[in-house]
């Protein structure tokens, strides 16, 4: 693990000590064969997890998470160019910094092995994307967003670090390796539903659950590209992470407790994906459909079955690169047309014919088109939904119409139809940013390959 | 047994040659079209040798190759089907498509996307056969939504105008209805039967309905079913090559298809049946009567297609799934034709699509007249034409059955109104004076035109009876009947297309009059866009906007966590905290008690 | 000779990250090994690592 820690903090010091001329293409160059490395954790001998040190260690739940945080860093940079090119160098070096800091928390929360210690790094990566947000966003709705932000997290996973002094105090180690074997069913009392649901909440902001997703629409309407990129990419990821990893301590509460949660993430995926339907911004819509695919996560999550595990590890893998993708292409869209409004950008297709067919991948790639992973996420969810209840098809079955409507619907408004007259002399679309598809769009078409190795623990 | 799989396989890789070409840097973009021209005819040819060992031995095979995942106990592989269906079905697609990309050359010349045009066409058709080839459900499932999705591209092609953009979204969203239904389907065999191969879910037959209910709905969204059904003319805004290609071989006949998979499961069950046929019947006669008053030549033929689908569903439900297959295979033939051979006129007439404006064509455009009478002769049933072989027994088996009569006597008004439409088309846009602009140039003597069209003849009129006289069909009815019985066929034809001509020969004489009632209906599609297209949309876009982003998200959920929050918090602060920023007052009473402590003092 | 210098000056960062990562990878084999010799006090998982096999404690 520290292979891979120690490279990317001296990433650091290499963005602040080459100069300005080689400034992005070091720190690409390099975050980029940081990725390689990464891929070392695949290499799983043991039967449970690779327990690399007394601190870290990878599980296949944590290594394609770990993988596609060391991938998206990359992405960031190249897609941030454009929009840093007027920035001075200094602050240039600056947000580098912050994005290569982000990263590094987001590698240790990953692979913590204790509980204390991912709760730690769960909150330090608050920080990180606090500061892209709000000093480089484009409006000055940012510092509400930075507030929203700050807040909803920090009031969900307050009450987690009471709880796990408790069960530190109750049990006397947080290590994720040794509970298993400690743990005890939890009785039926109030306090354990209290104690269920100070673990869940923090995670469920996260993820968010709908009623808590207030925070979401804003910080990636407000945020710079990365900070869209890596928000919908992996910080969400993390809330998936976590519970994934505290249903252990929650053993027989969580049959219980999961009815109300299930219910509102069912309905808030349905809410949330009518909510694209009507949305005239194009990020607020991609934010919401976020919202509606962490929710099928999340009534993956709480079902907890095997098969529901690897659809919520598959679908969250899926989702990372899918929604990370159609930010990029907003902002494309957002350079040139210096609006988030669909109805501006109409009939792109004619003006960036090699964009417009990266438009209509990630569309389909985010509609769940067979056999993409997107779909076999879904897939192993509505199936095992469908065991949980037979109803629960209904609702899903109209929200994958609901996503296909407004998937299309965003595709359509900004890509066909005629052209707008003020955008005639739109920019042609650069290598850059055909590279930035590309490199999303690869990932997602060779795991269609070979889906087992992000498809989690219960494989 | 394994020349039948290697040319089968051949010539499906041969499919995926252009669309490799495409990605490589080949090197004329204009020259694509006519690669992807040839690829298909070579493939069609190849795909001849495995039905011709099918002809003469009836092999069935199988074949796995590779394994992309196991989940617990649960396989998925890819393996393909060659048996009956997936054999016969493959070079009849291959043969249409093959007249029909030809057919795009020449419609489609001034097109300057004309390559990617191409290349959604063939991969329209590679996702059919991905379909059709299948043997498990996932892979179905993978073909089953390309086609979906290529429509969509394809429909929309001319995506300037606002109505093909429509009419593709529309086209997805009636599918993904559908696909609902395949899902619950996936859903519910992978929970009791853990499998998606076909094998082993016909060995364990479904023990309620739910399943054949989702493959239904599943079939009745992409077969344009009643009830699904709008999308289907809709699709007319999409070049007419892509309607060809979606009514004939593609996309429509994807849902027959899949209950024809599936027959094993539906054989014994009277319910699912009963429930097919009625659909089916209620289909077939709703879009005929539609078709009746359609003004726009290509609406006609589409909902002739939709009447034919809802035939089709009709024998499924008498329990014959191999007359059903064989309806599809002759169907695509003069389907095809009837499209391009409108195509043809529509192009020559300068996009013109109304056949009010249309007439006297016969002596303009010998060919395509000759052709589109063939057409729609064969659609009616004429005797020893292609129809003929499909449609007659059909009806004969329905006649026998002794099932539900009022489906019955549905789908034989459905039938003679088959020859109404029919004759209209031919009535107004081939015969009597020409009533368009003379200065039009027509001229229809071009190789790419006629060479597809006059393949498609020669597969309406024979292949009919190639294909009945070649491969039996493996559970024919009791083919003993009285006289009358086995007239029904021709004579509610002829008894339509008597109606026709004199209905016809009555109008064009009579005076002007407002429309009634029933043409109405007829000609509004039976008021059913407007009722559900208006309200289902509108109602779940005015709820989405009133009540879960503007009632739930920003007025409630923001207002009772964060705003009322902060709100609380200003509150309390400005109530319990006691500086007020009255300085006199503070000045005041810090003087006076100054004062006081040093009266005090003293 | 200055030439030289200068590219030194202009390209010296790029050993950084390399460096970083001969360091953890020198790092990680340590804590392996340490870890390894933890787990040969046991008893019960004690194992002699075979010829040619490399320091691993799993």
């Amino acid at each position: 693990m520290l292979k891979l820690i120690i490279p990317t903090l001296m990433l650091i010091p290499l963005a602040w000590l080459s100069n300005s001329k080689n400034l992005w293409i070091n720190t690409l160059m390099y975050s980029f064969m940081l990725t390689p490395i990464s891929l070392l954790l695949l290499n799983q001998t043991s039967d449970t997890s690779l327990n690399m040190s007394i601190l870290f260690f990878s599980d296949p739940l944590s290594t394609p998470l770990i993988i596609l945080t060391s991938w998206l860093l990359p992405l960031m940079l190249l897609a941030s160019q454009s929009h840093m090119s007027k920035e001075s160098e200094t602050r240039k070096k600056y947000y580098i910094t912050m994005l290569i800091v982000l990263q590094l928390f987001l590698f240790l929360t990953f692979s913590a092995t204790e509980m204390m210690l991912f709760y730690i790094l769960f909150e330090s990566t608050l920080i990180p994307t606090l500061i892209i947000i709000t000093r480089w966003g484009n409006q000055t709705e940012r510092l509400n967003a930075g507030v929203y932000f700050l807040f909803y997290t920090l009031m969900g996973s307050l009450p987690l670090l009471i709880v796990l002094i408790y069960i530190y105090n109750n049990l006397g180690t947080l290590n994720l390796l040794i509970l298993p074997y400690y743990i005890m069913p939890l009785p039926f009392l109030w306090s354990s539903k209290l104690l269920w649901l100070a673990c869940m909440m923090a995670f469920m902001v996260k993820m968010p659950l709908y009623g808590l997703h207030l925070w979401l629409p804003k910080a990636h309407v407000e945020a710079p590209i990365a900070g869209s990129m890596v928000l919908a990419a992996i910080l969400l990821k993390l809330g998936g992470y976590g519970m994934m990893r505290i249903t252990i301590f929650l053993d027989p509460i969580t049959l219980n407790m999961s009815y109300p949660f299930l219910m509102l993430s069912l309905w808030g995926m349905l809410m949330t994906s009518s909510i694209c339907l009507r949305q005239a911004d194009l990020k607020s819509l991609i934010a919401y459909s976020s919202v509606s695919h962490m929710a099928l996560v999340i009534v993956a999550i709480l079902i907890q079955t095997p098969w529901s595990f690897m659809g919520a590890s598959t679908l969250m893998i899926a989702h990372g690169l899918t929604s990370s993708m159609l930010f990029t292409l907003a902002n494309t869209n957002y350079e040139r047309t210096h609006s988030r409004t669909m109805i501006l950008a109409r009939g792109l297709q004619t003006m960036l014919p090699v964009m417009a067919s990266w438009w209509i991948l990630a569309s389909l790639t985010n509609l769940a088109l067979p056999p993409t992973i997107n779909l076999i996420g879904e897939l192993l969810i509505i199936s095992s939904s469908f065991s949980w209840s037979n109803i629960t098809m209904l609702l899903m079955g109209l929200n994958m119409l609901l996503t296909a409507s407004y998937t299309l619907y965003m595709l359509i408004m900004t890509q066909r139809g005629n052209v707008n007259p003020h955008i005639k002399f739109v920019l042609p679309s650069f290598t850059r940013e055909n590279t930035l598809m590309a490199l999303h769009m690869l990932p997602l078409l060779l795991l269609t390959l070979n889906p087992k190795i992000i498809m989690g623990p219960t494989f | 047994m394994n020349t039948l799989s290697i040319f089968t396989l051949l010539s499906l890789i041969i499919l995926l040659i252009p669309i490799i070409m495409s990605l490589l840097n080949y090197p004329n973009p204009n020259l694509l079209p006519s690669y992807v021209k040839h690829a298909v005819s070579y493939s069609f040819f190849l795909s001849i040798v495995p039905l011709l060992l099918f002809t003469s031995t009836y092999p069935e095979t199988m074949i796995s190759n590779w394994h992309w995942m196991s989940i617990h106990t649960f396989n998925l592989c890819l393996s393909f089907k060659l048996d009956y269906f997936s054999l016969i079905f493959i070079p009849v697609a291959l043969y249409v498509t093959w007249s029909i990309m030809q057919f795009s050359v020449w419609y489609m010349h001034s097109d300057p996307n004309i390559d990617r045009f191409f290349k959604y066409l063939l991969l329209f058709l590679i996702t059919m056969m991905v379909l059709v080839t299948a043997n498990n459900m996932f892979q179905l499932f993978i073909g089953w939504e390309g086609v979906g999705i290529m429509s969509f591209l394809l429909i929309g092609w001319w995506h300037g105008r606002s109505d093909a953009n429509t009419a593709a979204l529309q086209a997805i969203i009636f599918n993904r209805i559908g696909d609902v239904g395949l899902i619950l389907a996936m859903a519910w065999f992978f929970k009791n039967f853990n499998s998606w191969e076909f094998q082993q879910i016909f060995l364990l037959n479904p023990p309620n309905n739910v399943p054949l209910l989702g493959l239904l709905l599943a079939a009745m969204g992409k077969s344009a079913q009643f009830g699904l059904h709008p999308w289907l003319p809709s699709a007319m805004e999409g070049p007419t090559p892509v309607s060809a290609l979606l009514h004939s071989s593609t996309m429509v006949v994807a849902g027959i298809f899949l209950l024809i998979r599936f027959y094993p499961l539906y054989q014994n069950n009277s319910t699912m049946q009963t429930l097919i046929l009625c659909v089916g019947a209620l289909t077939t006669l709703f879009t005929a009567v539609c078709a009746l008053t359609q003004n726009d030549i290509k609406k006609i033929v589409a909902f002739s297609t939709s009447s034919q689908l809802g035939l089709m569903m009709v024998t499924i439900g008498i329990n014959q799934p191999y007359l059903a297959f064989m309806h599809i295979c002759t169907h695509a033939f003069f389907k095809a034709m009837l499209f391009l051979c409108s195509g043809s006129i529509i192009h020559n007439l300068n996009n013109e699509q109304d056949i009010r404006k249309m007439g006297g064509l016969f002596k303009l455009m010998p060919f395509t007249s000759s052709s589109l009478t063939i057409g729609s002769l064969a659609l009616t049933g004429t005797p020893f034409l292609t129809g003929f072989y499909s449609k007659d027994l059909i009806i004969e088996a329905m006649d026998l059955s002794h099932i539900n009569a009022w489906a019955l006597i549905l789908t034989l008004i459905a039938t003679s109104m088959t020859a109404i439409y029919s004759t209209r088309i031919i009535y107004f846009a081939l015969m009597n004076q020409p009533r368009f602009n003379p200065i039009i140039t027509i001229n229809e003597n071009t190789m790419d035109l006629i060479n597809p069209i006059k393949r498609l003849v020669i597969g309406s009129i024979l292949a009919g009876f190639l294909i009945s006289y070649s491969i039996p069909p493996t559970n024919y009815p009791l083919m003993t009947m009285p006289t009358y019985l086995k007239m029904t066929a021709l004579t509610v034809t002829v008894l339509g297309f008597i109606t026709a001509t004199e209905l016809n020969m009555l109008t064009t004489y009579l005076k002007f009059s407002t429309p009634n009632m029933y043409y109405k209906f007829s000609n509004l599609l039976g008021y059913y866009p407007s009722i559900i297209h208006r309200l289902m949309p509108q109602t779940n876009l005015i709820l989405s906007h009133k009540l879960a982003s503007t009632a739930m998200d920003l007025i409630w959920l923001e207002k009772l966590l964060p705003k009322n929050i902060s709100l609380i918090s200003i509150t309390t602060a400005s109530v319990i905290s006691n500086q007020k920023g009255m300085i006199k007052f503070y000045s005041l009473t810090f003087l006076f008690t100054l004062t006081l402590t040093f009266l005090l003092m003293i | 000779m200055v030439n030289l210098i200068q590219m030194v000056r202009d390209h010296w960062v790029h050993i950084l990250v390399p460096m970083g990562f001969v360091v953890g990878c020198y790092l990680d084999r340590r804590n392996d090994e340490k870890l390894t010799a933890f787990r040969n006090k046991s008893l019960l998982f004690k194992r002699e690592l075979r010829p040619n096999e490399e320091a691993t404690w799993k």
